[in-house]
């Protein structure tokens, strides 16, 4: 089936040179090792040829050709030292560097600068210019991360064309035109985008740099270390640049098969937090009601005892999806091969029996596969929020005619983007997904079906119908809400009727890899059956493991806060925030006897943690981690860790060794070595399948009827809760170039109520629910439906937690104005029943 | 939302008008600015928000154009027109008059918000030259003292500007025709006096032929296109596809700019059905379904014309569905440009169609007649060339070769009745010159644009030359062309390196900035120019200037740049005299020549 292009001879500077049909004569050359120079051409863009840098002479044509847009073709005889050729590429060159500022010394992109290197390879060697150059402000900062210095560019139209072609954000744009063009935002607002560290990466020149690393350092100053980016679950390829012991900055690495070589401005920008003042350097104790430092040795003696003193039913192990494979692995060891419990779960943002704790999380597909879709189905899935470099790969897949259906109950960013729509009221959207599958669902509201118009529906379903390579996607948004069991059932159905399988987007940071290593209540390694695991772990761990599950993470709160636990170990994890419900896990600490919290920051657990145990980072870790695709990919350390905090493997056989167990290894490498023992597939740079403690089954109970609370006058608003990719939590908090790009907390209100309110986009609102309130900035939208509030999670300062309930599906809150504007002089309260 | 609903309805009905709705864009910001009185980022973001677009494109893209503004100006807006053929009928005293007068300076507004003073770009007028806008009215020949009347008229007007007098522009000379023949009749405009003198007669016949019948006469007649290119007329219309379900498009290139023109808006404001009758015939020889008339913003007088005769042609069914019973449906839409020359070239005028930037497109792939339009096959045809074409068909091929073929040349500059003239292809530009009356107070004639002023600079000795495409492209003078047939004649006071500067800044305002050689080059040259006429020449710049217009032959993306080489090298080789002697510095620059 394999079409083998038909080749083309030509001849470049004297070299038969032999290409696909299709092939630019630039990169025919390229190819054959000639060097032609360019600015405009990218080769992650069609070509563009605006520089005209790329001159070359090709035999029986009049004029010079640019060879970037020139297509081979049989016998065509090319030149590209021809002295025309010279001559066409020194006018060009001199021409860009007329109104080139020349400030190299004080440039960022001294040193890498392609601008510099073409005039030192291909110019001439002295300006003929002496009129008065083109005058720009400089440099003009375009928010928090990118500087613009319009003096610099010499207007290759890259970034621009990256935000239209490869983002789609359209985040720079070219303004005015002729000599006057510039690259800007609209009226040099703050740059809107989620990529726009790739367009610092592409700049040809120091017309864009990134704030972060202003002056930072010179190119040469760094030493790359290759790693990958842990900061959501994409697993992209990364180089971090260090200098003195520090991160510079953090770049992509290329890699086909997952980031290419882009990146998402968390990834570029987010590393700050390694080297943030507030690290943990010692270890905790609690000391008179205070936390205060101590040794290793007493705070490990400290937990060993406690541990050791406690009933292993009454011990449970919270988190990991900040830990490396192996730290998983060798924590998942010692809570069951050494202190014998099964409590242990990192899924700890799901809620008692959702639909989260029944689906293994990761996708079945591959991330290159992404790009061959025909038809994307998004269930609930924020994908530039929660993995957003999967976007540039949908963003491909759509330029090869692509359509794409999202079911959520926030229309989403690249809506522009999206064929059919379908923006639901929460709670609602899996009769909208079995309404994708034609089956007849009974409308229960007014308005159509989860409030999504009927035909948009027919429309949507009549296109799934016609998918012959269809991408169905299911997270969070649909997985956790109210009607998640069903949801993810209809989108099993549907996926099977289309005979793809379902990816299940949930997890940030090394998810999959703390599954894989253990951190499941009801599977070992390898997402393996507990049962079905026993005897392998008996003979490598040389200790007895029950077979019974374990209790969930959701169980495990809820079991702490009835006094059914002795100690609670969280590791690298915030349930304080993240739990679903703060109330509950208040209750919880306040009967717990004995908290460990092991993490790289007083997180608010660590804060009311007896004892606190400083870790590592991954930028400092050594190992390997998987991401959302199952892929094992190797860490590096770049940076050493801040005092004496530790690896968390190393933590976990120093309490091994303490509680009388020998679990010693030398190093990464023999922990891979032995997980490879238990998990089959297990290589550097494989894939693994998604795994979960109950694969393909459903829930061990069924789910509880849900409490249909009925719409009440005094909580009108049903709570969304949902992503940011830039949020301010125990990490991104302390980026400061993440947590200004988050800004201030914020929920998102439909016109309509917010004219109700009133309040205007900006001001201030409390939203309350019986259990709790937080404060925010609002937004106003009509990305979300009139009677829903859209509240990201992952602000610790608004932590969407304190609002809701263990035990009710859906949290209603109201809405109270703050700060009540000019539009009305009401009580600026909606809900309150006014006499 | 400063928007009113009216607006946004305006917007909605734009929208519809289109097969993609992002090319009711420059028509959406027009709404806008009209009701705001500027484009502020709020009436920016509401005309977003109702094209669904960002806000990032939109505002890059009304960024690029000239007639757009971005901040509150007078209530009336004064724009003069300084390019060549007005420089040469005196613009300068227009305009200084007008600074006086107003106590401004260009691109100011008078302190008590009445007047906004422009300049302008060549405003397809040059018969009227100097020539001058007032919003949406077009004046001139115009003196200080029309200038002053007009003044005290605008600005103490209550009523709305459409209704102040308009001066009248000199009238076509009168001469036996046959494009031009009904083009002095007042009611010409009107379908029924159209009809009555033979209109749509054309059309009939060839709906009563098969398509590739129509093509194959025009074919025959040996038309070639009149923006410019000069590119045989069928022979393009054979290059889109056989296959009818590929959808198709006729785009008619109504974006007259190229300086010294004016016979397109001529044909536009006097004789609209023919345009109309000519789209018919082209679209049925093509099987377009939907033709779009790219009208210049500028020529609001003549977008109403049109838009009154499409709209009595529909009435009649002689546009629409059905026409004239012949099965064949066509729908025709009138688009408005914004101010930008560049989209006078045929992919850049597709790239505005669709409401971008007027960049030009890369060739390949983006050929129109394979990837035009909504990467669809498109012809582009020029509105002088579908007079012709209606003409052919209404009259038969073997008449128009036999009278003609006739070409239509606007001729401007020194020269005593400066108008459109249609003459048999090949007649000298001596006998042009004549037609129209010959010099400017019968002073010699030193040189001339035979082509605009995209073509080079030819020299009095050359005047015996025919105004033919072949004949002036084999002239051992690079850059001589027929071009749009624009004949701007200098005499002999002319200041050429002045003239030179002014088209070189033209060319360097009108650049859309995309490739390097053009955007750097116009604007270098520029200064060189401007600095040597300052009295700051040094000896080195003549072979500066020759250099820099080298680095641009032959290396820019489009033809905009490469028409700026053949202006700087015909001057530095029949009139380099002048240039050195503004080489020897202020010694060398000489008193003004112009009274």
């Amino acid at each position: 089936m394999n079409q083998v292009p038909p080749m083309v001879t030509m001849t470049i500077d004297g070299t038969k040179v032999a290409v696909p049909k299709g092939t630019t004569v630039y990169q025919a050359a390229k190819g054959a090792h000639i060097e032609i120079p360019i600015f405009c051409y990218h080769d992650r863009m069609p070509p563009l040829g605006a520089c005209r840098m790329c001159l070359v002479k090709v035999e029986k044509m009049a004029k010079l050709q640019t060879s970037c847009t020139l297509e081979a073709a049989d016998g065509m005889v090319v030149s590209t030292i021809a002295p025309e050729v010279k001559a066409g590429q020194e006018a060009i060159l001199e021409f860009l560097l007329i109104n080139h500022p020349l400030d190299c010394p004080i440039c960022d992109k001294g040193g890498e600068c392609p601008l510099q290197d073409q005039t030192y390879a291909f110019g001439p060697g002295r300006s003929r210019f002496i009129e008065p150059k083109r005058d720009f402000a400089k440099p003009v900062s375009l928010g928090r991360v990118l500087v613009l210095d319009r003096e610099r560019c010499i207007l290759c139209w890259r970034c621009v064309r990256f935000g239209e072609i490869i983002a789609g954000d359209d985040a720079l744009k070219g303004f005015e035109r002729g000599f006057h063009s510039e690259i800007n935002t609209p009226f040099t607002l703050p740059v809107e985008s989620k990529f726009i560290g790739n367009t610092i990466a592409i700049c040809p020149v120091g017309a864009l740099t990134a704030k972060p690393y202003r002056f930072a350092a010179r190119p040469w100053d760094n030493q790359a270390v290759s790693s990958v980016c842990t900061l959501c679950g994409v697993g992209c390829a990364v180089d971090f640049d260090v200098r003195g012991g520090a991160i510079t900055r953090t770049r992509a690495r290329e890699s086909p098969a997952v980031n290419d070589i882009w990146l998402c401005d968390l990834g570029f920008f987010g590393h700050g937090y390694v080297h943030h003042s507030e690290r943990l350097r010692r270890p905790l104790v609690r000391q008179d009601g205070n936390l205060v430092e101590t040794t290793w040795d007493n705070a490990l003696d400290l937990v060993a005892h406690r541990l050791r003193a406690a009933p292993p039913s009454r011990v449970a192990m919270l988190g990991g999806a900040r830990l490396t494979n192996e730290d998983a692995y060798v924590a998942g060891r010692f809570f069951r091969g050494v202190l014998g419990t099964n409590h242990l779960d990192h899924r700890i943002d799901t809620r008692p029996q959702s639909a989260s704790q029944s689906v293994p999380w990761g996708m079945a597909v591959s991330i290159a596969e992404i790009d061959q879709a025909d038809v994307i189905l998004l269930v609930g899935c924020d994908v530039t929020e929660e993995y957003p470099v999967l976007w540039l790969r949908m963003k491909r897949a759509i330029a090869h005619g692509a359509k794409v259906i999202a079911v959520t109950p926030k229309a989403l960013e690249i809506h522009r983007f999206v064929d059919h729509h379908l923006v639901h009221r929460y709670g609602e959207g899996a009769a909208v997904v079995r309404a994708l599958t034609g089956s007849h669902v009974e409308d229960s509201r007014a308005g159509g079906l989860g409030g999504v118009d009927s035909a948009a529906i027919t429309a949507a379903a009549a296109r799934l119908g016609g998918a012959t390579r269809a991408l169905v996607m299911i997270g969070r948004a649909a997985l956790e809400a109210p009607d998640g069991v069903e949801a993810a059932a209809a989108v099993r159905d549907l996926a099977a009727r289309l005979s793809v399988p379902v990816n299940v987007m949930r997890g940030k940071g090394n998810a999959f890899g703390a599954a894989l290593g253990g951190l499941l209540p009801d599977a070992g390694p390898g997402g393996r059956p507990l049962a079905d695991i026993a005897g392998d772990l008996q003979q490598i761990w040389n200790r007895a493991v029950a077979p019974q599950s374990g209790m969930t993470a959701p169980e495990i709160v809820e079991t702490g806060a009835q006094g059914g636990l002795d100690v609670l170990y969280v590791v690298a994890a915030d349930p304080a925030t993240d739990v679903l419900d703060h109330t509950q896990w208040k209750a919880a600490r306040a009967r717990l006897p004995f908290l460990v919290v092991q993490d790289a920051f007083l997180t608010q657990t660590a804060q009311v943690a007896d004892v606190v145990l400083p870790a590592l980072v991954a930028p400092e870790k050594d190992g390997t981690v998987s991401s959302i695709e199952g892929r094992i990919q190797r860490l590096h350390a770049a940076v050493l860790g801040p005092g004496e905090a530790r690896q968390d493997w190393t933590i976990f056989a120093a309490l091994a060794e303490r509680c009388g167990a020998e679990m010693a290894y030398s190093g990464w490498e023999e922990i891979f070595d032995e997980m490879q023992a238990l998990i089959p597939g297990l290589a550097l740079d494989a894939r693994m399948n998604p795994m979960g403690g109950a694969i393909g089954r459903p829930a061990r109970t069924p789910p509880p009827p849900v409490r249909a609370e009925a719409p009440s006058a005094d909580f009108p608003f049903v709570l969304i809760p949902g992503e940011a990719l830039f949020a301010r939590g125990a990490m991104s908090a302390r980026s400061a170039a993440i947590a200004d790009l988050a800004g201030e907390p914020w929920a998102m209100m439909h016109p309509d109520d917010a004219a109700r309110l009133p309040v205007a986009e900006g001001d201030a609102i409390v939203l309350q629910s019986p259990h709790g309130a937080a404060a925010v900035r609002v937004k106003v939208s009509t990305a979300v439906l009139a009677g829903q509030v859209f509240l990201p999670r992952g602000y610790d300062g608004a932590a969407a937690n304190a609002l809701a309930d263990a035990a009710e599906a859906l949290t209603r809150v109201r809405a109270i104005a703050l700060t009540p504007t000019s539009a009305g002089a009401g009580s600026g309260e909606v809900g309150r029943r006014t006499p | 939302m400063v928007l009113s609903e009216n607006a946004r309805s305006e917007i909605r009905r734009l929208m519809a008008q289109f097969p993609q709705r992002q090319s009711a864009l420059l028509g959406a910001l027009f709404v806008a600015q009209d009701e705001v009185g500027y484009l502020s980022p709020d009436a920016l973001a509401d005309v977003a928000a109702v094209m669904d677009l960002p806000v990032s494109e939109i505002t890059s893209v009304a960024s690029f154009y000239h007639l757009y503004r971005f901040s509150p100006e007078g209530r009336h807006v004064i724009q003069v027109c300084t390019n060549i053929s007005c420089q040469l009928r005196g613009c300068g005293r227009i305009l200084d008059h007008l600074r006086r007068r107003l106590q401004v300076d260009v691109g100011e507004t008078t302190a008590d918000g009445a007047f906004t003073l422009k300049t302008a770009e060549c405003l397809a007028a040059c018969e009227s030259a100097p020539v001058m806008m007032v919003d949406t009215d077009r004046l001139g020949p115009m003196s200080e003292r029309d200038v002053d009347s007009l003044l005290d008229q605008y600005a103490h007007a209550s009523t709305p500007s459409a209704s102040r007098p308009r001066l009248a522009p000199p009238p076509v000379a009168p001469q036996t025709s046959m494009i031009l023949k009904y083009i002095h009749e007042p009611d010409q405009g009107e379908l029924e006096a159209y009809r009555r003198r033979g209109g749509y007669e054309g059309l009939r016949r060839a709906l009563g032929m098969s398509p590739d019948g129509v093509t194959d006469e025009v074919e025959k007649s040996g038309l070639r296109g009149r923006g410019g290119a000069g590119f045989p007329t069928g022979r393009k219309w054979k290059f889109i596809p056989k296959d009818p379900a590929i959808p198709r498009y006729v785009v008619i290139n109504a974006d007259e700019g190229e300086p010294g023109t004016f016979k397109d808006r001529t044909l536009l404001e006097g004789d609209p059905h023919r345009l109309l009758e000519g789209i018919a015939i082209a679209s049925y020889a093509v099987g377009a379904k939907q033709a779009f008339v790219y009208v210049r913003r500028e020529f609001h007088h003549a977008r109403t014309g049109l838009e009154r005769a499409l709209a009595q042609a529909s009435g009649a069914g002689l546009l629409g569905h059905n026409i004239l019973g012949s099965g064949y449906d066509l729908d025709v839409v009138v688009a408005t440009g914004a101010g930008a020359y560049i989209a006078g070239e045929e992919t850049s005028l597709l790239e505005s169609l669709e409401g971008r930037r007027a960049m030009p497109r890369l060739k390949p792939p983006y050929y129109p007649a394979v990837k035009g339009l909504y990467s669809r096959p498109t012809v582009l045809n020029n509105v002088e060339t579908l007079c012709h074409v209606a003409w052919i068909l209404t009259e038969g091929v073997e008449r128009y070769r036999q009278l003609g073929p006739p070409i239509l040349i606007s001729v401007s500059g020194h020269i005593a009745r400066p108008g459109v003239y249609e003459v048999p292809l090949g007649t000298t530009i001596r006998q042009v010159i004549e037609r129209a009356g010959g010099m400017l107070d019968g002073r010699p004639c030193k040189a001339c644009f035979p082509g605009g002023s995209s073509s080079a600079i030819l020299p009095a000795a050359y005047l015996d030359t025919q105004m033919d495409y072949d004949a002036l492209a084999k002239l051992d003078v690079y850059g001589s062309m027929l071009g749009s047939g624009a004949l701007i004649v200098m005499d002999d006071t002319t200041n050429m390196v002045e003239v030179v500067a002014r088209t070189v800044e033209f060319y360097r305002d009108e650049s859309c900035g995309k490739c390097t050689p053009c955007r750097e080059g116009t604007m270098w040259l520029g200064q060189v120019l401007r600095r040597m006429l300052a009295g700051q020449g040094r000896s080195e710049d003549l072979a500066l200037l020759d250099s820099i217009a080298r680095g641009m032959t032959g290396t820019c993306f489009c033809p905009l740049g490469e028409s700026v080489p053949p202006a700087i090298y015909s001057s530095l080789r029949f009139f380099r005299s002048e240039f050195e002697q503004y080489a020897k510095g202020a010694g060398g620059v000489p008193q003004a020549v112009h009274a």
